[in-house]
This record gives structure tokens, sequence and C-alpha cells, in this order.
């Protein structure tokens, strides 16, 4: 029940409700406002705008494999660190893991150039090693959400044999078979879409136009009911803290760099190469039935970005004997934050990981 | 309510709802309705929705505010805005079939808030109520629709036009720049490459310096090497044997190769043996022969000239002999002389006179006496 409902109309109420709705027009007017990624960290390797994070331990280290997470060339990274207490890394570190995690930053107009070739073969492996020099480790764990779970997918595929232990795939897509991609299968269709339109034209693809196309695939959800839960929640003095993170996260998006862009749009979406066998970087062919190590790959029943799928094509590529397929009744982010993912995916996370980081 | 009371002011929701409402819809409707002439009737359906506002708005300006009721507002609303709009949808004005989703939205959503539930009197909560029981629809409504090829068919010439005008505006906008001698954006943008080009190259030296330092000794690592070292030199010690034997057999072998070397010439020794053999051989044969020659001399002896012949071959040697001594003779005379200045030298010098030369050249001087010793000791020989 709201505290309107239970002090009915007086001149404090009405003070009340201004101040409400002051907030919430604060936020529609400045945007969301909130301290994200606020697990202790230290930046232990650096190369163009990517920097490479260790995050300081709580307590003693309990596993020897580390660590690495990767994120996509969109968005933030943070959304896997969130906020204190609604945070994945300050999950893992409190459970005794060496966590690191490799932020791509933000692309200039000068990277505009960069494409999978560079981040795959040139950033990634140098990260690795950055990782297991620092942690003192012989083996690590590569953890990739979204497409940077794409893009560990195909770095396990060039590289499966030691020092890669483990690999983790968050809502990682693989198969983008058109029929597997909703309203994304359709806009993204050659016919109908052509991306070196944008890549010419603006070199580095701005981040709110990428968010737009991901806005679309539930427009109404994102432009109206996100906006719906905001007033609901300022009007009936629940928490803002979560919103306010997550809505900073969905608007603070990156930019794509072109070259990596048309590679995406063209190869993946609309020509579908990886599961086929046909992505060559600089001549190195990417095969993931390679891929030998163990296996946690999770999906998201509600997820429209990585649709079900698009991950559960990778059960079928990859020779791994010791795999998993783990299915949430979530969505794209729900699966890694709030307080459902605190009841399952992270303890499942850390029963999957112990047996496997000693 | 007492009829002095006065309303209760912009605290009472029912009463914000009307104001704001009287105050939106008279701004949309001046604006729509000053547009109307000139363009085509795209806004014929908020122009509906607005009128349908304005009919719903009139009870409430006439009935006390404290008795209205929430459920008989939103009655109105439903009943005038539904009627306005099927109006609207049966005229033919709605080409996307926008009208006729509305309406049907419309009706279930009147269904389900007049269906008895209590209605909250806050604005926000009544605007949640209607989203939360209109979003799906609508949700599906507008998914349908940009997912369409009619909709893409529209969008893709719009993105083809949009990013030409991006790419034409950047250029122009560098063009000008570039006149001015401003630095542009790409200029930046080139000098940042640059710096990235660089900093790849130094980080392709750190690797190469890594790759260096994880091969270079530390003073665990030479123990470690000390230590399997010792290992290997105890394992090496019984090979020392081995090694001399091994050491025996190459200076062996190293002798046998002399000896080899030595055997060479053997070979040529070998082929002059062989030649010997022959020689030797045909001596044999020679000696055969030989053999055969006192039988002929025996023959020869019996000719019968043979002792005249004999004769006269003593009477030349007799010759011969008598002047050998008498040469003899002289050459005492002479060494008597010279005797006192060589004492010693002289007999050796006699000694020596008998040589072949000087005999050969004093033949007719010889004595006789000396010439039978010397003939009978030549036949004795032969």
């Amino acid at each position: 029940m709201t505290k309107e409902h239970s002090t009915g109309f007086g001149i404090d109420n009405t003070l009340d409700t201004f101040k409400k709705y002051e907030t919430g027009m604060r936020i529609l007017l400045s945007g969301a406002q909130a301290d994200t990624g606020q697990t202790p960290k230290e930046v232990i390797w650096t190369k163009n705008k990517a920097k490479l994070y260790r995050y300081e331990p709580t307590i003693e280290k309990r596993f020897p494999v580390p660590i690495l997470l990767i994120y996509a060339l969109i968005n933030r990274p943070y959304v896997l660190d969130l906020m204190p207490g609604n945070s994945l890394v300050e999950y893992l570190v409190h459970q005794g893991f060496d966590v690191y995690m490799l932020d791509w930053g933000t692309p200039g107009d000068e990277d505009k150039n960069l494409t999978f070739e560079n981040y795959v073969l040139d950033y990634l492996p140098r990260a690795v090693r950055k990782v297991l020099k620092h942690s003192h480790a012989q083996e690590f764990t590569l953890f990739g959400f979204c497409m940077g779970g794409t893009m560990a997918a195909m770095y396990a595929a060039l590289f499966p044999e030691k020092p890669l232990r483990n690999l983790i795939l968050l809502t990682a897509p693989m198969d983008f078979t058109r029929e597997n991609l909703g309203l994304y299968g359709v806009w993204m269709d050659e016919k109908n879409f052509n991306p070196d339109l944008l890549a010419d034209a603006f070199g580095t693809i701005p981040g709110d136009l990428i968010d737009i196309g991901n806005r679309m695939v539930k427009p109404v959800t994102n432009y109206v009911g996100t906006y719906v839960t905001m007033w609901d929640r300022i009007l009936q003095d629940k928490s803002m803290d979560t919103w306010l993170a997550m809505n900073k996260w969905v608007n603070d998006g990156v930019p794509f760099p072109g070259a990596a862009y048309k590679q995406w749009i063209r190869e993946f979406y609309q020509r579908n190469k990886l599961v086929k066998g046909q992505i060559i970087l600089r001549g190195r062919r990417i095969d993931l039935s390679r891929i030998t190590c163990p296996v946690l790959n999770i999906a998201g029943k509600r997820d429209h970005i990585c649709t079900l799928p698009q991950a559960e094509a990778t059960m079928r590529l990859i020779s791994s004997k010791d795999k998993e397929f783990y299915v949430l009744d979530a969505g794209h982010v729900g699966l890694v934050t709030g307080s459902d993912a605190k009841k399952n995916l992270w303890p499942h996370l850390r029963n999957w990981l112990e047996p496997r980081s000693k | 309510m007492p009829e002095d009371r006065k309303p209760q002011g912009s605290a009472d929701p029912t009463a914000l709802w009307r104001q704001w409402s009287e105050t939106t819809s008279k701004a949309w409707s001046s604006a729509l309705e000053a547009s109307k002439g000139q363009y085509a009737d795209s806004y014929n359906l908020y122009r509906s929705w607005l009128k349908s506002m304005g009919i719903a708005q009139e009870p409430t300006k006439l009935t006390p505010l404290g008795i209205m009721n929430p459920k008989e507002v939103w009655k109105l609303w439903f009943d005038s805005t539904i009627s306005v709009w099927r109006t609207a949808a049966e005229s033919g004005g709605d080409p996307l079939g926008l009208i006729t989703t509305w309406l049907k939205l419309m009706e279930e959503t009147q269904a389900r808030i007049l269906s008895g539930e209590a209605l909250p009197t806050n604005l926000f909560a009544l605007y949640k109520q209607w989203y939360d029981a209109t979003s799906d629809t609508w949700a599906k409504f507008v998914e349908d629709t940009i997912g369409s090829e009619k909709f893409l068919e529209v969008v893709r010439p719009f993105l083809e036009s949009y990013t030409t005008f991006i790419k034409t505006f950047r250029n122009a906008e560098e063009e000008y720049l570039r006149s001015l001698q401003i630095p542009t954006r790409s200029d930046v943008a080139r000098v940042a490459e640059l710096v990235i080009s660089l900093e790849e190259k130094v980080d392709q030296i750190d690797d190469s310096l890594e790759d260096g330092y994880s091969r270079m000794a530390t003073r665990q690592s030479i123990g470690e090497l000390d230590r399997r070292l010792s290992q290997v030199e105890s394992k090496l010690a019984p090979l020392s044997t081995v090694a001399e034997k091994v050491g025996a057999i190459e200076s062996t072998t190293q002798r046998l190769g002399q000896i080899e070397s030595n055997l060479a010439p053997l070979s040529i020794v070998a082929e002059k043996v062989g030649a010997i053999e022959n020689i030797t051989q045909r001596l044999g044969q020679v000696e055969g022969k030989l053999d055969t020659l006192p039988g002929v001399l025996e023959k020869v002896s019996k000719f019968e000239d043979l002792p005249q012949r004999m004769d006269l071959v003593e009477s030349k040697l007799n010759a011969v002999l008598a002047a050998l001594e008498k040469l003899v003779a002289q050459a005492s005379a002479k060494s008597a002389k010279p005797a006192d200045a060589a004492p010693r030298k002289a007999p050796k010098k006699t000694t020596s006179q008998p040589e072949v030369k000087s005999s050969e050249s004093q033949v007719g001087q010889s004595s006789p006496t000396l010439e039978v010793k010397s003939s009978e000791s030549q036949v004795g020989a032969e």
C-alpha cells in the first residue's frame, strides 16, 4: 500500500508527492546516477583503451586457478560488478577466487579499424599472459558474457591447450540461424540491412545507435515499461539503487569500432559463419570442435539479445566431455544481477568452479 | 459533503487529473486543429482521443470533486472514447490498423478496469493499471509492426538517406575546417592511431623482454642446474673406464693404420719377390742348361786340335809372363830409389801394382815364371 493511501491527502503528503515527482523528473532529464563497479580493484595492464583489472581479494585465495572475465564490445562490463551486494564479481572474490576482468574501454575514431583479429589475437592472449604472470598460475578460467562469450569461445578454439583450464559462457550467441534471432533476424537480413552504410558514415558506430537497436527488440518494455517501473518505485518509496544502477548501465553504451561491427553483422548475423567453421582470423580458422576443456554454458529463457537456441548450439559444436548447459528463467541481464541471480546463478557458478579450480 | 466546502485543490488526485487533462488536451487540440487544413489527416487518432477526453471532462466540471467517483470518470471516458474511435475506424482512416488495434485494446482495458476492482485515485496508479492491462497487447502490436516487411520497406531508404546525409555532412565539415587550417577530428584520430601503433611496438618489445626474463638464469635455476650437473657427473664416472677402453681401441686403430701404411710398400716388394721368383725360375732353367755344359765340354775336349791350340796358348802365355816379370823387375828398381823419401808408402804402391788396368797395359812385359804360374792357375781355375 502506498504512503498516500495510508495518510490521506495532507500538505505533508503533497510535498512528499512533489519531491517524488522531482526525483523522477531529475532522473528523466539528467539520466540515472549510481555508483557502480565498486569492488576494489587495481589496473595491472593496459593496451590502447583496454584495461585489465585485478579485484583485490577479501579473503585468502582458496583456488589457484584465476578467473578472467571478458565482456562484449558494446555496453560496459560493470554490469558484472553492478553495486555492492549485487555484484557477481564481489561474490566470486568473497568465495576466494582470484578474479580479473578485461575492460575493452571506449573506442574512439582512431579505433575504427579494430577487428576481431585485434581483440582475439592481440588483446586477449596478452591479457591472459598478464593474468597468469600476476597470479603465478599455470592455468586459468575464461569467463565470457554475451559477445564476450563468443569471443571467449573463439579464443578457446584457437588456443584449446594449456593454460586454458575452464570455459564459462554466459548468454553467448554462437548460432546465428535467422529463425533463432527473433526480430534481429528480420532486421539484420542482408536485403534489409547493410552494415557498411553505418560503418562508412560513422567510422565508429555510436553507442546510442547500437542501444536503439537493442532496445527496439522490446520497444514497449524498454521505452515505457522501464519508466513505469521507475515511477512505481519512487512513488511507493521502494529502493531505487538497483534500478538506477541498471538504468545507468543500459544508457551507458560504448561505440563499436566500424570494422569489427561489419564483421559482427555480416559474418555472424547475416552469414552465420561461426557454426560453419568459416570464421578466419589472420589465416587461422575458428573451429569450435577444437574446444575440449570443461565448459559451463549458461542461457536465459527470456533472453531476447541471445536467444536460447543461439546459446544452446554451443553444446553440439564443442568436443568437451565435461560440459553443462544451465538454463534459467531470466532475461539477458537478469541472469547475472538481482535476487534470482543471487539465489540461482551465483551458487551454481561457485559449485561448478570449485572442483575445477584446484 | 457540505456545500461550502472548498475543493481540495491540487492535493486531490481527481482534481489533478482534471486540471492536467484540461490543460494538455486544450493545448494539443489547438495545435492539431490549426494544422488540420494543411496536412492529410494523420493526426486523426490523437484528435479523436482528445475529443473523447473533452467529453469525459464535462461531467467532472459540473460535479463537486468530493463526490466524484473515479470509476464513473473512467466509464465516461471509455464510453465516449470508444465510440469516437470506432467511428474513425469505420470511416476508413486507419490504413495501418492502428485504430482498430487501439479499440480492441481499449475494450479489453475497459473490461478489466471496470470489472469491479477498486480503482486507485492516484494518477500514476491509474496509469500503471492501464499500462499493465495494455502493455502486452501494445508490445505485440509494435513488435509485429516493426518486424513487418512494410515497416522495413520504409526503414531501408531512410537508413540509406540518413547515412548519406551523415557522411556528406561530415565530409563538408572536414573540408571546411581544413580550408581554415584547423586540425579536424580525423587529423586527431590519425595522430592517435600513430600513438596506438607506437604502443603496439612497445608491447612487442615488452613481450620480447618478458620472454627474455623468463629465460634469464636465476640463483635458483643455477642451483638447480648445479644439482643436475652433479647427478650427471656421478652417472658419467663409470663411463671413464669405458672411455679408456675406447681410447685404447682408438690407439690400436691408429697403430693399425700405421702398420697398414707401412705395409703398403710391401706390395712393391712382393712384386719384386715375384720377379725374383721368376728370375729364380729362369736361373733354374739356366742352371739346367749349364748342367749340360760339362758334357758339351767333354765332347769339345775330345777335339784333336785342342792340344796344339793349347800349346799355342801356352807359348803366348809364357811370352806374357816374361813380359810381366820384366815389368816387375823394372818396377822394383824404380821403387828402390825413392825408398828414403817415402819408406812407408812404397810397399802399398807395390801391392797395388797388380791392378787390372796396369796389368793389361803391360801384358807384353811380364816375366815367364810368373807367366807359367799364372797360366797354370788360370787353367786350373777354368
